[in-house]
């Protein structure tokens, strides 16, 4: 049996902990084919329940605090081969990411989780604000004009930065020492994929569009990074408007939906096998 | 080890141990008490593999570059240096911001952004253009004089399977030029010039629109270029850029003709009097951030960066002093007929 460690990596409200929710149910329920099926039910799960429970009454999954991370292991098997494995993610906050951003440093744990052969799953929502506009982007006119006179400006700080970059930078963090240098897998999870507006694109044409800049990192840098990209809704839809009755009506692995490369509809799995192709 | 070093503790918060050698639980042997600790051993305690684990280690910065910081770089990573000159205000920051914001949106002049080490810093000097600067007219940081020499490093790449070129783009502030051509004496300070892939000296076309000021903004350009030539900053191995900047605004200016007229003289003359002193002397025309939008967002920047990938040509040999042989081994060199060498 193999133990494989993945890192989780997004900022707050990227959909990390909801995806952790859901494939706690779905490898579970059978209610769906999946690639990854739950072998064995060993070890303290509370985390893991606790989460699943908001997830299955279609509420929204609470986000994980810095005080509450926790490391996750689940006892699985491939359904077509019945190889086993154990994954194991550190599910940490958006806020700790966001700290190691600002403060330029991390815990030696941190570095630890990557220097176990394993693959990211990357994470960010569809579901975001536009950041990084420029002043001409939103009103070149005004811009333009010389009427118009100047105002106080807001101080720069690291909170303004926009995700896109952030991300790149987190990544950059793993090329260069004190982290280990090899090439890594990196399942990028779109998540919220159903809030994107129909017709819906690629996940790699919503990347290059809305991220353009994390785009071309990922795709230009062969000696650091393989990716796959993923579109991922986890709920289902929108549990905060009405639509959450009819979500409430569904199956509850049926309600997710994913799309990428080798991918059943309802299959969360997916990137995790990908993930762990590269150890086999 | 003192007696003061070996105080007794306990790990239970309602024992008094410490202070009066009595265990709440009544033991007699302390030793065998599972919550009973010398402070030394309280002291390893501490230092678990669960609290190491929790300590933090240092990341790097993302700020600009220091001169010390790119030995460390060169080690990693064949530069190409571009040193950015120019006045005050006249654009440089403003140059290398748009560059960014460019691969903020999407592949700029045929390149991917592979990655950057100033990361922070290239935010920092974007903020002002940005929404969340809250200014409703778009700017840019000024570069500190108490900054000294800086370098932004952008790597980019035309294809992945093509080694990225690592650009890094001199920051200097304007006032550290101005004085170098007053006195030339500063100019050996200017240590991003020499061995520079290209030099851009910068022509703030602000300055153009304005008649008054116009023959200034020009003969500063190439009183810089000279004073730069005339003490060895540049020579035949380099490559000059004179790049006019804000050209939105000479294009939109009513003096548009007499602006260009009289800068086609300037370069004519520019060539004429320094032309063979340098390897190349280029002309270029950018517009690097319009608020007005009427002309394309970073235009002719795109032409310049390819410029700044493209690998310079050649360079010639420049012979140096004829050697001072003074030794009785330095002349057994000349003495020796060319074909026993």
């Amino acid at each position: 049996m193999t133990v494989s460690h993945h890192a989780i990596l997004g900022l707050p409200r990227s959909g990390k902990t909801t995806f952790l929710a859901a494939l706690w149910h779905v490898i579970d329920a059978g209610e769906v084919a999946t690639q990854l099926t739950l072998d064995k039910l060993v070890g303290d799960h509370t985390y893991l329940n606790t989460i699943v429970e908001s997830w299955r009454r279609c509420q929204e999954v609470p986000r994980t605090s810095m005080a509450a991370e926790e490391i996750v292991s689940i006892h699985v098997h491939e359904t077509a081969t019945g190889r086993k494995s154990v994954l194991r993610f550190p599910d940490l906050s958006g806020e700790s990411f966001e700290h190691q951003y600002e403060s330029r440093r991390c815990t030696q744990a941190y570095v630890a989780s990557y220097e176990d052969e394993g693959g990211i799953m990357l994470f960010v929502n569809a579901d975001r604000a536009v950041d990084g506009l420029t002043v001409t982007d939103l009103a070149p006119a005004v811009a333009g004009d010389p009427s118009v006179a100047n105002v106080q400006a807001t101080p720069w700080s690291p909170k303004v930065v926009p995700e896109q970059v952030r991300l790149v930078e987190l990544l950059q963090f793993l090329q260069r020492p004190p982290f280990a240098r090899r090439k890594r897998r990196v399942a990028l999870a779109i998540s919220a994929w159903d809030a994107v507006a129909d017709p819906k694109p690629s996940p790699e044409e919503w990347l290059r569009r809305e991220m353009p800049l994390l785009y071309q990192f990922l795709t230009n840098n062969p000696e650091s990074f393989e990716t796959r990209l993923y579109g991922i809704s986890a709920q289902g839809g929108d549990v905060k408007t009405a639509n959450r009755q009819a979500l409430l009506q569904t199956t509850p692995s049926q309600r997710i939906q994913c799309v990428g490369p080798d991918v059943a509809p309802n299959d969360l799995t997916a990137p995790l096998i990908w993930l762990d192709g590269a150890r086999k | 080890m003192s007696e003061a070093a070996i105080a007794t503790q306990c790990t239970k918060p309602d024992c008094q141990v410490a202070e009066t050698g009595k265990c709440v639980d009544g033991l007699a042997d302390k030793t065998t008490c599972p919550n009973f600790a010398t402070a030394d051993e309280m002291d390893e305690d501490l230092e678990t593999p669960e609290t190491e684990a929790l300590q933090t280690v240092q990341l790097p910065s993302g700020l600009a570059l220091t001169p010390n910081d790119i030995e460390a770089f060169a080690l990693w990573r064949e530069p190409t240096f571009v040193a950015i000159v120019g006045d005050s205000f006249s654009g440089k920051t403003t140059l290398v911001s748009a560059i960014y914001d460019r691969f903020l949106r999407a592949p700029f002049a045929g390149l991917n952004f592979v990655g950057s080490r100033t990361l922070m810093a290239l935010e920092e000097r974007s903020h002002y253009s940005r929404v969340d600067s809250g200014l409703t007219l778009p700017d840019t940081a000024r570069t500190s004089i108490a900054d000294g020499l800086r370098y932004f490093h952008l790597s980019a790449t035309s294809s992945p399977s093509i080694k990225p070129v690592e650009f890094l783009l001199s920051d200097r502030a304007g006032e550290i030029y101005q004085q170098a051509r007053a006195n030339s004496a500063r100019v050996k300070d200017l240590k991003e010039i020499v061995g520079a892939h290209r030099v851009v000296i910068l022509v703030d076309g602000g300055r153009l629109v304005n008649p008054e000021e116009r023959a200034s903004a020009l003969q500063g350009a190439r009183q810089m270029l000279r004073v730069l030539v005339d003490n060895d900053a540049l020579d035949v191995r380099s490559n000059v850029q004179i790049v006019t900047s804000k050209w939105d605004l000479v294009d939109a200016s009513v003096e548009r003709q007499a602006i260009s007229a009289a800068l086609t003289a300037f370069q004519t003359r520019l060539s004429a009097d320094f032309g063979g002193r340098v390897a190349t002397l280029t002309y270029w025309n950018i517009a690097a951030r319009d608020p007005t939008t009427q002309m394309a967002p970073a235009f002719g920047l795109d032409a310049l960066l390819v410029d700044w990938a493209t690998p310079a040509a050649e360079l010639p040999i420049i012979p140096g002093p004829p050697l001072d042989l003074t030794s009785e081994f330095d002349r057994l060199l000349v003495r020796t007929p060319e074909a026993a060498r």
